[in-house]
C-alpha cells in the first residue's frame, strides 16, 4: 500500500522527543553527571612523543601517594591487540611504544580528580624517541617509520571499478582532472565522555556505562578483549552530548575497564578538552585525485578517484568509500581507489560522512569543471547522469567481501530508491538558480573588493551497510495497552528514539505517548548496529517495525475469539481493534489484554504481549539518501574572508518520520558542513603536536555566524524502509565544500581545493599573498 | 595530614541559602555541581567558550566554570533547575520541547538561561537580538534555528 493511501497517525508527524522534558530542565543525565556508589576518579598520563619507545616506567612514588588506589600501565593489560567492528581502533589498550602525542601510556584512579593529577606528575617515564612520520604520502614510501605493530602502514587498496576508464578518456570528448586534499577536521565536542567502569563478583561481571553510540559493537569488544560470556558484560549507554563520531567507542572505555579492575572499585575516567580535541578521534586528512570525462551533450564517460587518508595511530580502516560511485552509476566506466595509513598524529576514524565528505569535494569539483569546459550548466550535467532507482549499487561488494563474504552475494544490487532528479529540480526553483546562474562566464566584474557568486553540488550517502548483523528489536505490549521497545541505539541526541517510538506506535496501532523506549542497555537490548552510519531510521527501523508486528499479530490473534473475526481482518488504531469489513465491530486493546474485577485489582488475563524479531534489510535493493544545496556567498577579495549568504537544501530521505528532527539534521549538517568548509581546522606542528586542541582557537560556528538554511525534502516512500524511510544524518554534511568551492569559482574565477578555505588560503589562490 | 584550608561559602541559588565548605580556589561550577548538586550547569570546555555552564547571576547570564564560587556571594543565582515553578514549565522550556530547540541537549540549560536573561529585559527581542543573546553558547549540533524560533515564541507566550 502507497503510504499517501494510509492514514498515519504518528509516523511524519512533529511530535516532540521523547526525553525533551529531561533536556529542557537539566536532569538528563550524561556521562559527566553520572556517578555510581564508591567510585573513584581516573586521569591519564598520555606520550609528549609522537613515536617512541618506553624503556622504564616507575609508578612507584604515584603509588605511594595518599588517596591513590591503582596505577596502570601497558604492564597491566592485554598483551593482544582489540579490534571494533568498524575498524575505528586496532592496537593494545597500551603497550610498550607510544604513536602519537597523546597516546595513552599509565592511569591513576584515586579518591578525587586532584590527587590524581598529583599522582600523574610523579610518574616517572624513560622514552627512546622514534622517527615518526605525519603525512600518509610519506608513511607509504619505502622505509617510513613503521607505525603499528604488524603490517604495513598503508592498508591493502580497496578498489571499486567498473568497465575500462582508460578506454573512457579516450572516448570522452572532454577530460579534466584536479587535486583535493582536506585537513583534519575534529568534531570539536565540549561533551567530555567519562566512562564508569565497574566489576563485580570476583570480577566474573562488568558494568560499563559510557556515552557510546554503538552499545552492542561495544560489549561485543570489551567482551572479547576481558574474556567474559557477552552476558556478563553489560553496557549502557548514556547520552553522548554532541558526537559525530567521536564517542561511537574508543579506546579509553577499555582504558577504564582495566583501571578499575586493578582498583578493584569502579572508576570514572575524566578528560580534559585539550584531551578530547587532541587524545581520542577526529577526521581523517585526505588527499584525493580525480579525473572525469565526459562527452559534449553531458554524457559522463569515465571517472576515477584516488583517494589517500591517514587513519593517524589507531585508525585501521580501508573502507571509508560509502556511496561515491552510486551517484554516478550511469557512467560506463568508473574505478575508486583507497588507501587508509596509519601515520604518528591522533587517530582519525569515522567522523560525521566519513568518506562522501572529503572524496565527494574531489569529484564535484571535477563535474564542476567539465561542466565549464562544455558550457553547461552545472545542474543540467548532473541532471543527466544522476543515479535513478534500480540503477547498479556497486560499492556493496567492498562491503559484502569485508564482512560477509561467506554469505551468497546477490546477482544483481540495486539502488533502490533517489530522487536527486527531483531534488535538483526543486533546488533550481526554490532558490532561483536560472535567474542567479549568469552561466560560466559571468564571474563577477564588478570592481570593487567584495565579489558575489553561486555554487550548487550534490552528494549521496549510505543508510547503514549491509553484513555486519542482523538488528533485533522487542515490544512488549502491556496490559493497559501501553508498550515498551527494546532497541539497541544508544542516546546520540539525534532523535533517533523518538523516531523508533513513532514507527512501533504506527505499526501497533497505539498513540505515541502510549510507548517508551529502551536503546541504550544491552542487557535490555537485543543486538543493533547502534546509531552509525546514518542506520538507525533503516536498519534498526525495519527491525523495531517487525517487532511491533509481531506483537500486534499476537493481540488480533487473541482478539479473534472476541470479535468473531479472522485476524486477517482486524487491525488497530489509536488503541482500538477494528474489523476492517465491519465497522460496529470495535474494542480496546485492553479488552483482549486484561479483564477488571469492578472495585478490584486488575487481573489480567494476558498480562504481557511480546513481539520480537532479529532481523535485516534486503541484500540486493539498498536504499541511499541524496541532498542537492545551493549556495550564494560574498568573497571579500582583500581580506580573503567569504560571507554566506544564502543557503538551500533539497535532500531525499524516503519518508520522514518526523520533520522536526529530520530539519534539526540537516540543520547540523549544514553547520558542521559549512564549518569543515571554511573555518574548522586541527592543526599541528612537525612534531605531532596539536597545536589548537581548545574552542579558542579551534572555531566553529556559533548562531548567528551563518544565515539559516531553507530546507525541502522530497518525499518518496522507499520501497524498502519502514514506511518509506531511509537515512538522514549524513548526506547533508557532505555536500557543502563542492557547493562553496563553485560560488567562490563563480565569484573569483579561483577554485579553492584544500579545506578549510580559510583567508589566508583565499588570498594564496587569488595570488595575492 | 595536611590541614584543610576549606572555607566556607554562602550562596544563595534558586532563592536558597546554601552553606557550603570549598577550596578557596573552587570554580562556582564545580560548587554547584558537587556541592549543591546541580547537575544541570553543565560541565562543557571548562574554558568559558561553549556556555554549556551559564547561569543567571543577579539576572546576567554568566559562564560558572570562569567564576570562583566566592565571587558569587551575595548575588542571586539562578540555574536550569530554577526556571520551572511548582513542576510548571516555564515558557521557554516548553518552546524549547514544542519546537524542538534541541538535539543533543547538552547546550540546552545554558542556552534556556541565556534566553531567559535576555526575555527578562528585552521581553520582545528581534531574531537578532535572540541571536546576539546567544554569541556565548556553542550548539555542535547546529540546533541554532530552531533554539531561535523556541524563544521567540516563548517571547509571545510570555506577553501574552
Ligand atoms: S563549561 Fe563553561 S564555558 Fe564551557
Ligand atoms: S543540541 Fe547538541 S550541542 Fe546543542
Amino acid at each position: 500500500m502507497g503510504l499517501h493511501e494510509r492514514d498515519l497517525q504518528t509516523v511524519n508527524k512533529r511530535l516532540p522527543l521523547k526525553d525533551a522534558h529531561e533536556k529542557v530542565t537539566g536532569v538528563h543525565e550524561f556521562p559527566y553527571d553520572f556517578t555510581v556508589p564508591g567510585m573513584l576518579y581516573g586521569r591519564i598520563l598520555r606520550s609528549p612523543h609522537a613515536h617512541a619507545q618506553i624503556r622504564r616506567i616507575d609508578v612507584s612514588k604515584a603509588e605511594a601517594l595518599p588517596g591513590v588506589i591503582a596505577v596502570i600501565t601497558h604492564k597491566d593489560v592485554p598483551a593482544e591487540e582489540w579490534i571494533g567492528l568498524w575498524t575505528n581502533y586496532r592496537g593494545c589498550v597500551m603497550d610498550d611504544k607510544v604513536r602519537f602525542v597523546g597516546d595513552e601510556v599509565a592511569a591513576v584512579a584515586a579518591i578525587d580528580i586532584r590527587t590524581a593529577d598529583r599522582a600523574l606528575e610523579l610518574i616517572k617515564v624513560e622514552y627512546d624517541i622514534l622517527p615518526h612520520v605525519l603525512d600518509a604520502r610519506e608513511a607509504m614510501k619505502p622505509g617510513a617509520p613503521q607505525v603499528k605493530t604488524s603490517g604495513n602502514n598503508s592498508k591493502d587498496v580497496v578498489l571499486v571499478k567498473w568497465g575500462d576508464v582508460e578506454q573512457g578518456f579516450r572516448e570522452a570528448d572532454v577530460v579534466v582532472e584536479g587535486a583535493t586534499l582536506n585537513n583534519a577536521q575534529d568534531q570539536a565536542t565540549f561533551s567530555r565522555n567519562s566512562p564508569i567502569a565497574s566489576w563485580a563478583d570476583n570480577d566474573t561481571k562488568l558494568t560499563l556505562w559510557s556515552g557510546c553510540t554503538a552499545p552492542s559493537e561495544l560489549k561485543d569488544a570489551v567482551a572479547n578483549l576481558v574474556k567474559l560470556p557477552k552476558s556478563s558484560v553489560r553496557i549502557v549507554a548514556l547520552p553522548t552530548g554532541p558526537s559525530l563520531g567521536k564517542w561511537w567507542f574508543n579506546n579509553l572505555e577499555m582504558m577504564t575497564v582495566y583501571l578499575a579492575k586493578k582498583a578493584h572499585r569502579p572508576v570514572k575516567i575524566v578528560l580534559r578538552q585539550d584531551e578530547v580535541f587532541a587524545g581520542i578521534k577526529r577526521r581523517h586528512i585526505e588527499y584525493t585525485t580525480g579525473r572525469l570525462g565526459v562527452m559534449k551533450d553531458g554524457t559522463m564517460v569515465s571517472m576515477e578517484v584516488n583517494d589517500i587518508f591517514d587513519n593517524g595511530a589507531y585508525g585501521d580502516k580501508n573502507d571509508i568509500f560509502q556511496s561515491l560511485s552510486e551517484l554516478w552509476p550511469r557512467v560506463n566506466h568508473g574505478y575508486f581507489e583507497m588507501y587508509g595509513v596509519s601515520t604518528n598524529l591522533v587517530t582519525a576514524g569515522c567522523m560525521r560522512g566519513v568518506g562522501d565528505l572529503t572524496m565527494n569535494f574531489a569529484l564535484e569539483v571535477l563535474i564542476h569543471k567539465a561542466a565549464e569546459k562544455i558550457d553547461m550548466d552545472p545542474v543540467e550535467l548532473r541532471r543527466i547522469n544522476a543515479a535513478k532507482a534500480g540503477d547498479p549499487c556497486r560499492g556493496q561488494d567492498i562491503h559484502h567481501e569485508l564482512f560477509g563474504s561467506h554469505l551468497p552475494y546477490p546477482e544483481k544490487v540495486v539502488i533502490s530508491s533517489c530522487a536527486m532528479d527531483e531534488c535538483l529540480t526543486k533546488g533550481v526553483e526554490e532558490f532561483g538558480w536560472k535567474r542567479r546562474w549568469g552561466g560560466w562566464s559571468s564571474t563577477n566584474k564588478s570592481s570593487g573588493p567584495v565579489k558575489r557568486g553561486v555554487g550548487m553540488a550534490t552528494a549521496m550517502h549510505v543508510c547503514g551497510i549491509r553484513y555486519t548483523g542482523d538488528c533485533g528489536a522487542i515490544v512488549k505490549v502491556n496490559a493497559d495497552g501501553s508498550a515498551n521497545l527494546m532497541v539497541s541505539l544508544g542516546r546520540q541526541g539525534n532523535g533517533n528514539d523518538s523516531t523508533q517510538c513513532q514507527i512501533a506506535a504506527e505499526e501497533l496501532g497505539i498513540p505515541y505517548d502510549m510507548i517508551s523506549i529502551d536503546c541504550n542497555d544491552t542487557n535490555v537490548t537485543p543486538w543493533g548496529q547502534g546509531s552509525t552510519a546514518s542506520t538507525s531510521t533503516y536498519l534498526s527501523g525495519t527491525a523495531t517495525r517487525e517487532a511491533a508486528r509481531d506483537a500486534k499479530r499476537k493481540i488480533l490473534k487473541l482478539a479473534e475469539s472476541k470479535l468473531d473475526e479472522s485476524a486477517d481482518n482486524l487491525d488497530i488504531k489509536d488503541g482500538v481493534i477494528f474489523s476492517k469489513t465491519h465497522h460496529n465491530k470495535r474494542i480496546p486493546i485492553t479488552r483482549v489484554l486484561e479483564d477488571k474485577i469492578p472495585d478490584f485489582w486488575e487481573l489480567a488475563k494476558q498480562p504481557c504481549i511480546v513481539g520480537s524479531t532479529v532481523t535485516n534489510v534486503p541484500d540486493d535493493q539498498i536504499p541511499k539518501h541524496v541532498a542537492a544545496h545551493f549556495v550564494e556567498l560574498e568573497v571579500d577579495t582583500d581580506t580573503g574572508e567569504i560571507r554566506l549568504l544564502d543557503y538551500l537544501q533539497v535532500q531525499d530521505s524516503g519518508r520522514l518520520i518526523n520533520p522536526e528532527v529530520c530539519e534539526n539534521q540537516l540543520n547540523g549538517g549544514y553547520y558542521q558542513g559549512v564549518g569543515f568548509t571554511l573555518i574548522e581546522e586541527l592543526v599541528h606542528d612537525d612534531m605531532g603536536r596539536i597545536l589548537n586542541p581548545n574552542f579558542a582557537h579551534y572555531k566553529i560556528f556559533r548562531c548567528g555566524d551563518l544565515p539559516d538554511p531553507k530546507i525541502h525534502f522530497i518525499e518518496q516512500d522507499d520501497p524498502v524502509g519502514p514506511f518509506g524511510a531511509k537515512g538522514l544524518g549524513e548526506a547533508p554534511i557532505c555536500v557543502p565544500p563542492g557547493a562553496i568551492a563553485l560560488a567562490i569559482y563563480n565569484a573569483t574565477g579561483v577554485w579553492m581545493t584544500e579545506t578549510p578555505f580559510t583567508p589566508e588560503r583565499v588570498l594564496k589562490a587569488l595570488g595575492k599573498i | 595530614m595536611k590541614k584543610s584550608n576549606k572555607i566556607v561559602v554562602s550562596l544563595n541559588v534558586n532563592g536558597l541559602t546554601y552553606e557550603v565548605l570549598a577550596e578557596p580556589h573552587a570554580k562556582l561550577l564545580e560548587v554547584l555541581r558537587e556541592n549543591v548538586g546541580l547537575k544541570g550547569v553543565k560541565s562543557g570546555c571548562e574554558e568559558g567558550e561553549c556556555g554549556a555552564c551559564a547561569i543567571l547571576l543577579d539576572g546576567e547570564p554568566v559562564t560558572s566554570c570562569m567564576m570562583l564560587a566566592g565571587a558569587a556571594v551575595g548575588k542571586e543565582i539562578v540555574t536550569i533547575e530554577g526556571l520551572a515553578k511548582g513542576g510548571k514549565l516555564h515558557p521557554l522550556q516548553e518552546a524549547f520541547m514544542k519546537y524542538h530547540g534541541m538535539q543533543c541537549g547538552y547546550c540546552t540549560p545554558g542556552a534556556i538561561i541565556a534566553a531567559k536573561g535576555l526575555l527578562d529585559k528585552n521581553p520582545n527581542p528581534t531574531d537578532q537580538e535572540v541571536r546576539d543573546g546567544f554569541s556565548g553558547n556553542l550548539c555542535r549540533c547546529g540546533s541554532y534555528p530552531k533554539m531561535v524560533k523556541s524563544v521567540l515564541e516563548a517571547a509571545k507566550v510570555i506577553n501574552g
